[in-house]
């Protein structure tokens, strides 16, 4: 060996560590991603507090409580306690809770978050190896397994839906409920006394009874899609402001533009997702056809375009267009779930052709199919798509 | 003038903070006290055949051992002093290699022996080759001979010669540093080597951040056949395969080098060896480093003879506060070493001195894609991953050849993945199986 003289260092020399390259912390990692998910969900969750009361702190709190105790659980059980499987086990209780109605029974939350974690995760290896987005597989599961405690009668009134009215935001008793039979909007209507809170279809319901011709017009001079909209739909600001009935997450649809856009910043969401959903859903909603009179009379023609509608100098096809996207599930799915890294695609070509499918088929379910939960069926057939969507778009290597 | 034309970058990579001009003092001489220990084996090359002994007295550039085959350089004493030994030492990328160490005589300066007489002012392709070897001049962009890669161009024309200065990840500087002080010697050693080959172009890449040594190299190119490439310094610019990308578009195929592409990249360093070999016929003994890290007293760049151990190094530039981790090379890419024994070579670029050690702890891969958003050649180093662990037997549909080992990878994993180790074992392992199939009918 050769004889260099160490005597003269310091003894602390003896012991150096070494490890790979690169030598530096990195700037990044997956905790400080979910926090932050956890911190911009707080955003839809105020709204929803103010619009449900506080019984959707209850439904979020139980959902979070189920999804974390249940992962404990397996943890201990499997002896393998992981503070990031925690922290991101949290983060999908939370997402959970904001798919659910506030006012619904307290076993439903809890159901979701064991289902969401024990086999929406950990069954399939937890972080980084399931395939279905948890929250919204935990969602599905407990729409499939109670029906009758989330889906309303689809051509009445929801019974699980209602939403506090106008002096009772925050406070109000969601079961204090009013059916609304003249509902012309939430600024608008008064609310009959000894009541907090309206009972009236919700938005995404009113577009579905559009496509299946079920909204009738009332004036005739009017052109069908201004009637219907006039008469059944509440105000567009209504929906942007989410002040309608639905889940405790899914309806204001600025806190959920200002959380995306702020994970946008932090590079935890790739605006190729919410660009492309928003883009193709409303596309979709441009072009899918609508039908103006009930089947069966001879006036059930599809209106196709219905985008294209301006009667009177009215631009009631936009406005149309509009109540797709900030109505149901689209921006919480587009802002908040789809961009989950594990189950979209890798590539941001990938995640373009898998945010265009989502929002494209998600509008379509709606219209035509599924009265409630159309986001989280079109999301987790997304997501089983992935693989595939993974192989074509792969990145062209340098010299090949 | 090229430099006002707008140059292409690459996709990917990574943006560390810049200086905007070439930082640093002067480059200091560590003149060293311990023993040296000179290995007789660097890089690639097989081990040379000591041709002192123990006890003789040796001359700085006297050669002290001699290549005993083709692809083998000889070794040749930095300083003057006496031959303790024949032994062996420890560098950064070798165990265990063959040395002679060498005790430094500060009072008996003998002199200076050189290799040959002073070549003419454009010598041919053949004695600047024969030069070359004699001199043991190494090419540390990607430590070969350098004599080795001139040979090929008398299979295949070499069209570009590239010079580049760009040191894009912190906190190298040693090679902007040489350049700001001996620019003239830069470019006439860049267009000796580039009249020799026949190359129809002569670059020199320098960082568009140094603005100083851009206006000040442009005034030097002014008639001269060499054109300045000012480039953004985004990490890995400075990678031969990406510059060669940059600069001319040509793309190199995965598994192969810049040559087999028509380009000699060159580092300052290796020039001003190659211009030394031919003008005074000095051996490529020294090398000029860049000593940084928060736990170095006195970081700058410093030049030191090879055989010099890091303790040596150490002792020279100080240090403050307690020392966790020692690094040979740079943040990105360089190598941790577990003692000081380990001696500077012709190839080591950097010393770091870190009184920080970390260690990522692991989670699973959440496809996030920032590997492959920051990867430069466009690999997908997630899936080099799980090709490894999974022990696949061919990977070549992921291209591993093609990892230049930058290491952006493993720097932007928020899972905190091995993901340049596992890319280094796939290439590897690929090498060796293109390299079998090479020699089997």
């Amino acid at each position: 060996m050769s004889r260099v003289n160490q005597n003269r260092l310091p003894q602390a020399l003896a012991r150096l560590h070494i490890g790979a390259a690169p030598h530096l912390v990195p700037a990044v990692s997956y905790t400080e991603s979910i926090w932050t998910y956890i911190a911009m969900a707080c955003l839809p969750l105020g709204a929803g507090l103010a619009v449900y009361g506080l019984a959707a702190a209850r439904v979020v709190g139980l959902s979070m409580v189920a999804a974390v105790l249940t992962q404990r659980l397996i943890g201990a059980a499997k002896r393998q306690p992981g503070r990031t499987e925690i922290t991101h086990s949290a983060m999908m209780g939370m997402l959970l809770g904001l798919t659910l109605p506030a006012a619904t029974a307290w076993y439903i939350p809890i159901a979701a978050g064991a289902i969401a974690v024990a086999v929406g995760k950990v069954a399939f290896g937890g972080i980084g190896h399931y395939f279905w987005h948890p929250a919204a597989l935990g969602r599905i599961a407990v729409q499939v397994l109670f029906p009758e405690k989330l889906s309303p009668d689809l051509w009445t009134h929801g019974t699980n839906w209602p939403f506090l009215a106008r002096g009772h935001l925050l406070t109000g008793d969601l079961s204090r409920t009013c059916v609304a039979d003249h509902y012309v909007g939430w600024q608008n209507t008064p609310l009959p006394g000894g009541f907090d809170a309206w009972l009236a279809p919700r938005p995404e319901q009113i577009l579905r009874w559009l496509a299946d011709g079920r909204a009738e017009p009332t004036g005739s001079a009017d052109h069908p899609l201004l009637a219907a909209i006039r008469d059944a739909l509440p105000p567009w600001q209504d929906t942007v402001l989410g002040l309608t009935g639905g889940g405790i997450g899914e309806g204001c649809a600025i806190a959920l533009m200002v959380a995306a856009i702020y994970l946008m910043y932090r590079h935890h969401l790739r605006w190729q997702i919410v660009v492309g959903v928003l883009t193709a859903a409303a596309a979709a909603a441009a072009v899918l056809p609508i039908r103006l009179a009930p089947e069966g009379s001879g006036d059930g023609s599809w209106l196709w375009l219905p985008v294209l509608a301006w009667p009177e100098g009215l631009p009631a096809g936009p406005i149309y267009v509009l109540y797709h996207l900030t109505c149901g599930d689209l921006m919480l799915v587009a802002c908040l779930l789809a961009g989950e890294t594990v189950t979209n695609p890798i590539t941001p070509r990938g995640q373009i052709i898998f945010a265009l499918a989502l929002g494209a088929l998600t509008v379509f379910l709606r219209m035509y199919a599924l009265p409630v939960c159309a986001g989280y069926w079109a999301l987790l057939a997304m997501n089983t798509v992935v693989p595939l969507i993974d192989r074509r778009t792969q990145p062209r290597v340098l010299g090949t | 003038m090229s430099l006002f034309r707008r140059r292409p970058s690459f996709r990917g990579g990574y943006w560390f903070a810049q200086p905007h001009d070439v930082p640093g003092e002067p480059i200091g001489e560590i003149s060293p006290t311990a023993p040296l220990a000179v290995p007789l084996a660097d890089g690639s090359c097989p081990a040379a055949s000591p041709v002192v002994e123990a006890g003789q007295a040796v001359a700085p550039g006297q050669l002290i051992a001699r290549s005993q085959d083709q692809d083998g350089l000889p070794a040749h004493a930095p300083v003057s002093g006496n031959v303790i030994e024949i032994g062996r030492a420890d560098t950064a990328d070798a165990c265990d290699v063959p040395a002679i160490v060498i005790e430094p005589d500060p009072v008996r300066r003998a002199d200076a022996q050189s290799v040959g007489t002073p070549l003419p002012d454009r010598p041919g392709l053949d004695k600047l080759i024969e030069r070359f070897e004699a001199a043991a001049v190494i090419n540390t962009v990607d430590n070969e001979p350098l004599h080795q890669q001139l040979a090929r161009a008398r299979q295949r024309p070499i069209h570009h010669v590239i010079v580049n200065s760009i040191e894009s990840q912190p906190p190298l500087v040693a090679q902007r540093r040489q350049l700001a002080e001996r620019p003239t010697d830069v470019l006439d050693a860049a267009e000796m080597i580039g009249h020799a080959i026949g190359a129809r172009r002569l670059w020199l890449a320098i960082s568009n951040t140094a603005g100083g040594l851009v206006r000040s190299l442009q005034q030097r190119c002014g008639g001269r056949p060499t054109r300045l490439a000012a480039l953004a310094p985004k990490y890995p610019q400075e990678s031969p395969v990406i510059l060669v990308h940059t600069l001319l578009g040509l793309a190199v195929p995965p598994g192969h080098n810049t040559l087999d592409a028509g380009v000699l990249v060159l580092d300052v360093g290796t020039a001003l060896a190659a211009g030394r070999a031919t003008r005074n016929g000095q051996p490529h003994t020294h090398r000029v480093l860049t000593v940084a890290g928060d736990a170095a007293e006195r970081p700058g760049c410093y030049r030191v003879a090879v055989g010099t151990s890091l303790a040596d190094v150490c002792e020279h530039v100080g240090l403050r506060g307690p020392l966790r981790r020692v690094v040979v090379g740079g943040v990105m890419t360089g190598l941790a070493v577990s003692d000081l024994h380990t001696v500077v070579t012709r190839t080591t670029s950097a010393v770091l001195f870190l009184s920080q050690s970390w260690c990522g702890r692991p989670i699973a891969c959440v496809r996030c894609g920032a590997c492959m958003d920051h990867c430069p050649v466009g690999l997908a180093p997630a899936s080099l991953l799980s090709a490894f662990e999974l022990d696949q037997a061919d990977a070549s549909e992921l291209y591993p050849e093609a990892c230049i080992e930058c290491g952006v990878c493993s720097l932007v994993c928020p899972s905190h993945l091995p993901l340049l180790l596992a890319a280094q074992r796939l290439k590897a392992r690929a090498g060796v199986r293109r390299a079998a199939e090479a020699t089997s009918p």
